[in-house]
Order: structure tokens, then C-alpha cells, then sequence
């Protein structure tokens, strides 16, 4: 396998339209959780979501003819895939037809849009016009929108395992890189807000009403949040030969199902010790190499003790020593869009040596025995990082990402 | 292998349907308000005698469908699995797997409130469910993926089956294709005028069904084909729309025949994505013959007739797998094809090569060789 490097990556969050506002305000220790404006929230248990501000979504440079009738998700994607092009010093590349790989997560991509059709259809039957409001519901089409606003012409895949999609998305593009399928491929993925997930969660009464908290032991769960990360992956001599730069290499990663629950995690730590495991034996690490974890850390009551003890079984008495945090606490749960985000908040923190905060952390909770971070960001050298998933139906991921040489 | 579709449960209904050369199934599919539309849907599936109804209970269609599929596919495998659970994966195709419990879950939210959504229907709205439940029934623990790429995800979920395989991410993989038959779904392609001159022979139908390969590295248990190579491209175009060129398919299909080291000549069967769409018809005649020169393998379609769909791309490298092990297949070559000289099936093919095309403009490619 070749050596995968990452060369640009794209952000879009509820932090900062791009990757150095969102980064360096993550690090400061702030957080994007506030009152969602997208809907109206009256009759929901709460009312607090990561929301990407409209402006982000404005995309002055972009094709009219991609963009018409494009999804909030979609946007979201063409966004973070115009900054990572740029980033990696491929946006002035030939634009007919570029071969490059698109592998995305793909989750509600034009739910926010469907559901105003609709809640018209079912009132208004057959005739319902704007039928355009409903095409962006397979969870494929926000990848389609990134092919065609970027005219990508190489393997386009959509990996939808829920909250694990974008990470899997990640590292099934480094294997498609490493295997020499392509030389360059666009990697993560987007996913925006929309009723049904905030009246799903809520009803599984697995959402705060107040800002996430995660490990900490007055945690109630998550904030939903969306937002979207592309990271370029590209083969290391294609990079060299073009004089681009890495933040990271992805070493590898690894895939498991849990074969548990839909929605419950194994408390025993036991699944997703198998998952953890599984990446650093794809990417021929040990556990005491690792030196950062970026947590799944949802903030709900019974996940992140589940993910603690899977990390203890893997680590040992060394957890101790490694940073373990969550950026949940300040993105919001971004669902599709999440591993993706977090893969490229891991690769930055590889690069820059510098672990960012878990946001609304304060008091530790002996089921979470962990060092969350609180606080603002801490510079710490990082050679390796995991970056986990823990998806609903227990479609688990994780990657490992490791500094360039 | 394992499969539900139009006609019937289980590969033998299947074997039987496609030894009639006249065989159609019986459109319909009911809507809440409105008369019903051409759907190919899976009448009278019942997830019993296959599953216990506490099980069944908790799986909506889908999930069922799967589950049923997968569990013929499984006992080819034997009483006890040659391989740890653990490392058994599964690999899904789905184009609408989860609209059924999202229009359900949203119903009650704008009908009623938002606080009275169902926490039971909710988890299955996300498109990896069917995936994830098969993987909890039968104690599956090994990588599993559901992917997403509208008529193409069911062949992609067997390419990325073999790509696990190689990679030795699984020991074994139920490679699979799913979908339901869903009123809204329907209606959106209905309106959309793609299945606006149907009833068949005269434009697509929409499916449902389920198609499940079980696929290991040779050794375990008697192949009935081999997963020789793969390919994939795409054309960037909007996502509702095939392309207007058959340029992707020909670089799949090329890329997919160089990876299995197997020459354009040496092909004895393509299946065909033939739907009953004349434009996807065009582009598959330009992107066989970019792909095969002047070669005229046998040609099968199935789609046209069990309907489209994620579950379809699946099902046709079902049907190729059935091909290859001699099963007669008296469907003839879709005539568009024919009129080009592509002859219907007469014997059992040795090589076959099945495509998938998808709308946003995504092609993969697949070679498969008699064991």
C-alpha cells in the first residue's frame, strides 16, 4: 500500500465557515450550540442545535448551474470541497473531467428540503407541486452535487452507516489511494439539520436541553449540529511530485459491527474494542504508539462510559496519559458529516501538535476516567491519533492517522 | 445466495420465473390518496416460516426482506458457519431502505407533534438499518457497510465485498442489494415521467426485493462463480439524471475486465441494465461497445421486469452467478441490444460482466467466471 497523505482539507461548521475560523475558535474553547433558527422548534423537548450560518452557504464562486436547486447539505459539501481543492493547491487543476475518487457519508443530504414537500403532500395530495424539494433525498445526492459542481469523473461512492458514514467514507478512499486506484481522492462528507432527526433524537430522549457535556458526569446528551469536512487524500508521490504539503498520513483504519443493538451501546467496551483494535492492526501500530484519541464522545448517559471502557481495555493503565476529547461538545453532533469533521480536526491537531478542548466539560465522572481536555486546546506532540465512530446499528469505525516523516 | 423478489421468496421462484420466456409479474402498488402505480413489489412475501414473529416484529420491510434473503444465502453455508462470526460481514445496496419509517416518524410530527414521534421507528429511518439488523440477528461482528448510489448500490455493495475480502477485512461477506416498494418513492419517479409509459415493455418500473450473495476466498465451500474484477467511473451530471454519453460505463466496464485479467472476447454473457429507459438504453449501447469492440456476448436483462432499483444491480450478479452454474435463462436479449447483434442466452456462459449504471451519473462494473 502507498503512503496516503492528506494535502487540503475543507470545514464547514457551526463554528466558521472555513477551516481556520472553525479551528482556532475550537481551540479557544468555544462553542457553536445556540438556539436553532433553521425551523421552528415549538413542541420539541429542545431547542439548541450547532447550526451553520447562512452565510456559509452563499458559495459566490460556485457554478450557478450546480447550485440550483441544491440542498442546505449539498451546499454544505460544495463549500467544504471548494476550500480543500484550494487548500491542496488543486483548484486551478484542469477542470474537464478530473479523475479523482469522491467518497462521501451521506445521511439526510435534502431531508430539510423534502420535508416541506412533504408536509404539503400530505395535505395537499397528488398535485403537490416543487416536486425539485424531493429530489436530494437519497443519501447519495449531496456526493453527486460535489461530482458535478467539481466535475468529478472518477469512482463516486456513498457509504451511509449513520454516525460512523463519513469516517468509514475516509478510510475506504485512503485504501482506494493506497491501493492505486487513484491518485487523489475527495473524502468525508455532509450533513445538515432537518426535523426528522431532531424529532428522532428527541424522541429517543437521547438530546440536552442544555449545551453537551461530554464525560462529564452531568451529562444528558448530545446537540444535534451539522456541518461538512472534505479532506484531500492523496497518493505521497503524486503530493511530493506537485510540492503539496501533508497535515497527516492515514496509517489506516478499521471496521466492526457490534451485532448488539440499534440504538444501545455494548457497555462492556467489548465491540468497539474490537473496532479500535482492528485499525491499529491495519495500520501496524501498537497502542502505546498512540498519543491522541478524538472520542465519538456523544454526551449521552450511556455511550461515552461505553466508549471509555473500550479505550481501557485497548490502552490499559496508559489511558491515563493519553488526551481523550470530543468536539462535540462545541460542533454539535453532525451525525454523517461527523467522523469526517472530526477526521479533519484530528489530522489538523496531528499537524499543528495541539489537542483541542472538550467543550462543556467540568466535572469528571468516574464511569468516564479520562483526560477530556477542559478547557482551551493543549499543545502536545502527537505522532499518532485515532479518530472513532460509533454508529446507530453499531456500524463502528475508526481511523488512525500518524505525522508525516 | 439468497433472494426475495417479484417473483416470490427465494432463489427457486426466481429459477422458475426466468425458465418462462413470457413471465411477467403483477404491477401495483397502493397509495394513500391516489390510484395505484406500476411497482414490481414482492405480493405476498411473508417473513414467516423464515423468521420468529418477535423477530419479524421488530424489522420493518426491509430489514424483513434482508434478513429472509441472507438466511437462504447463509445455508448454503451449512448448519454452523465456517468462519468466526465475528469476522462475517455484510455489505448493503439500498436506494430507499428507511423512506417507509421517515414518512411514518414525519406524519406524526406534522400531524400531530413532534414529541409524539415514535422512538421505535425512528432507528429504522437511517438507511443502514436492514444492514445493521441482519447483522444483529444472525451475531454478524465483521465490517458492515451500507452504501448509497441509487440503481448502482447493490453492485457496489458486491465490488466492496471483494475489496473487503482482498484486504482481509472479513473472512466472508453477505454482499447484498435491498429495497422496498414505498408509495412516495414511486410517485416521485412516477412524476418524474420515468415510469410514466408503463406498464412494462414500454419504460421502467420501480422494484423491491432483496438479492444476497455470499462471497469467501476460495477454499471453504463449493463456488458457484468467482468475483474476478471490478471497475467503477462516473460523469458528473445532476443526480436525478443518467448521463447522456456512455462514456462511464465503457471505463468501468474496461477497468473491470482489465482487473480480472479477462479479455473483451473471452466474455460469453453481459447483463444488461436494461430497465425499459430509453436513455439509459442509448447509453448502455455506447458503453458496450466502448467497452467490447466489436465482441457480442450473450445478453440477459432482468431489470425490465423485476424492476429497478439498488436491489436490481444485485440481482443481476445473482442472475450471472445462476448463468454461470448452467440454470437456463429464457428471457431473451433486450432489443435493443439484440438489434445490434447481441444474442440471448443458448448455453452456460463461462465469463459474465455485469454493470450498473446510476442516476448523478455513477458506473460500476463487475466480472464474474464460472468456478
Amino acid at each position: 500500500m502507498a503512503d496516503v497523505w492528506i494535502t487540503g482539507i475543507g470545514l464547514v461548521t457551526a463554528l466558521g465557515c472555513d477551516r481556520e475560523t472553525t479551528w482556532s475558535r475550537l481551540i479557544r474553547g468555544e462553542s457553536g450550540v445556540a438556539p436553532l433558527r433553521l425551523f421552528d422548534t415549538t413542541g420539541y423537548r429542545t431547542h439548541l442545535a450547532a447550526q451553520v450560518d447562512d452565510s456559509c452557504l452563499a458559495l459566490p464562486r460556485c457554478a450557478t448551474a450546480a447550485l440550483r436547486h441544491a440542498s442546505r447539505t449539498s451546499r454544505l459539501g460544495i463549500a467544504a470541497t471548494a476550500e480543500a481543492l484550494a487548500d491542496a493547491g488543486l483548484a486551478g487543476e484542469p477542470v474537464e473531467h478530473r479523475p479523482w475518487a469522491v467518497v462521501f457519508g451521506g445521511g439526510s443530504a435534502g431531508l430539510f428540503e423534502a420535508e416541506s414537500f412533504l408536509q404539503r403532500r400530505l395535505s395537499r395530495g397528488v398535485r403537490t407541486r416543487a416536486l425539485n424539494e424531493f429530489l436530494e433525498v437519497p443519501q447519495d445526492a449531496s456526493t453527486d452535487r460535489v461530482a458535478e459542481a467539481f466535475s468529478l469523473a472518477g469512482p463516486r461512492l456513498t457509504v451511509t452507516t449513520a454516525c460512523s458514514s463519513s469516517t468509514v467514507a475516509v478510510g475506504l478512499a485512503a485504501e482506494m489511494v493506497g491501493g492505486g486506484e487513484v491518485a487523489v481522492a475527495l473524502a468525508g462528507g455532509a450533513d445538515g439539520l432537518c426535523r426528522l432527526t431532531f424529532a428522532g433524537f428527541n424522541s429517543l430522549r437521547a438530546v440536552d436541553d442544555a449545551p453537551a457535556k461530554p464525560f462529564d458526569r452531568r451529562r444528558k446528551g448530545l446537540n444535534l449540529g451539522e456541518g461538512a469536512a472534505v479532506l484531500v487524500l492523496e497518493d505521497a508521490h503524486h503530493a511530493r511530485a506537485r510540492g503539496a504539503r501533508p497535515y497527516a498520513r492515514v496509517l489506516g483504519y478499521g471496521i466492526t459491527a457490534d451485532a448488539f443493538h440499534m440504538t444501545q451501546p455494548d457497555a462492556s467496551g467489548a465491540a468497539w474494542e474490537r473496532t479500535i483494535r482492528a485499525a491499529l492492526a491495519d495500520a501496524g501500530i501498537t497502542p502505546e504508539e498512540v498519543d491522541y484519541i478524538n472520542a465519538h464522545g456523544t454526551a449521552t448517559e450511556q455511550n461515552d462510559p461505553a466508549e471509555v471502557a473500550a479505550y481501557r481495555r485497548v490502552f490499559g493503565e496508559r489511558l491515563a496519559l493519553i488526551p481523550v476529547s470530543s468536539v462535540k461538545g462545541a460542533l454539535g453532533h453532525c451525525l454523517c458529516g461527523a467522523g469526517g469533521i472530526e477526521a479533519a480536526i484530528t489530522a489538523l491537531a496531528v499537524a499543528r501538535g495541539m489537542v483541542p478542548p472538550t467543550a462543556g466539560f467540568a466535572e469528571p465522572d468516574p464511569a468516564c476516567p479520562v483526560d477530556p481536555v477542559p478547557g482551551v486546546g493543549r499543545p502536545w506532540p502527537i505522532r499518532v491519533a485515532i479518530s472513532s465512530s460509533f454508529a446507530f446499528g453499531g456500524n463502528s469505525a475508526a481511523l488512525v492517522l500518524g505525522k508525516t516523516r | 445466495m439468497g433472494a426475495v423478489t417479484a417473483a416470490g421468496t427465494g432463489v427457486p421462484a426466481l429459477i422458475d420465473a426466468l425458465g418462462q420466456p413470457t413471465w411477467q409479474p403483477e404491477l401495483g402498488l397502493e397509495r394513500p390518496d391516489a390510484p395505484p402505480l406500476p411497482v414490481a413489489t414482492c405480493r405476498g412475501f411473508s417473513p414467516q416460516p423464515h423468521l420468529p414473529p418477535l423477530v419479524a416484529r421488530r424489522l420493518d420491510r426491509p430489514a424483513r426482506l434482508l434478513a429472509v434473503a441472507a438466511k437462504e444465502a447463509l445455508r448454503t453455508a451449512g448448519e454452523t458457519l465456517p468462519w468466526p462470526r465475528d469476522e462475517v460481514g455484510v455489505t448493503a445496496g439500498t436506494a430507499n431502505a428507511g423512506t417507509e419509517a421517515l414518512v411514518e416518524v414525519l406524519k406524526v410530527v406534522f400531524l400531530a407533534s413532534p414529541e409524539e414521534a415514535p422512538p421505535m421507528q425512528f432507528p429504522s429511518t437511517v438507511a443502514n438499518a436492514p444492514a445493521s439488523q441482519l447483522a444483529i440477528l444472525e451475531k454478524l461482528g465483521g465490517p458492515n457497510l451500507t452504501f448509497a448510489e441509487k440503481q448502482a448500490g447493490g453492485l457496489r455493495a458486491l465490488v466492496e465485498a471483494g475489496r473487503l475480502l482482498t484486504r482481509r477485512r472479513a473472512a466472508a461477506v453477505l454482499a447484498s442489494g435491498v429495497d422496498e416498494a414505498q408509495w412516495l418513492n414511486a410517485e416521485a419517479y412516477h412524476r418524474l415521467r420515468f415510469s410514466r409509459r408503463s406498464p412494462l415493455g414500454r419504460g421502467p418500473i420501480l422494484g423491491e426485493g432483496a438479492a444476497v450473495l455470499l462471497l469467501a476466498p476460495a477454499g471453504n465451500l463449493p463456488a458457484l462463480a468467482r468475483l474476478v474484477g471490478w471497475g467503477a467511473a462516473a460523469l458528473p451530471v445532476p443526480t436525478h439524471l443518467y448521463p447522456t454519453s456512455g462514456e462511464a460505463l465503457a471505463r468501468a466496464a474496461a477497468q473491470a475486465l482489465q482487473s480480472a485479467g479477462v479479455a473483451a472476447a473471452d466474455l460469453d454473457l453481459v447483463m444488461s441494465v436494461h430497465s425499459g429507459s430509453r436513455p439509459l438504453a442509448r447509453l448502455e449501447v455506447e458503453g458496450l461497445i466502448g467497452a467490447l469492440g466489436a465482441h457480442r456476448p450473450a445478453a440477459v436483462a432482468v431489470t425490465d421486469r423485476l424492476g429497478e432499483g439498488a436491489f436490481a444491480s444485485a440481482l443481476r450478479a445473482l442472475v450471472a452467478v445462476l448463468a454461470l452454474g448452467g440454470t437456463p435463462i429464457a428471457w431473451p436479449a433486450p432489443a435493443h441490444l439484440a438489434a445490434l447483434g447481441f444474442p440471448s442466452l443458448s448455453a452456460p456462459p463461462r465469463t459474465a460482466l455485469v454493470t450498473a449504471v446510476a442516476g448523478g451519473g455513477s458506473a460500476v462494473a463487475a466480472v464474474l467466471t464460472a468456478p
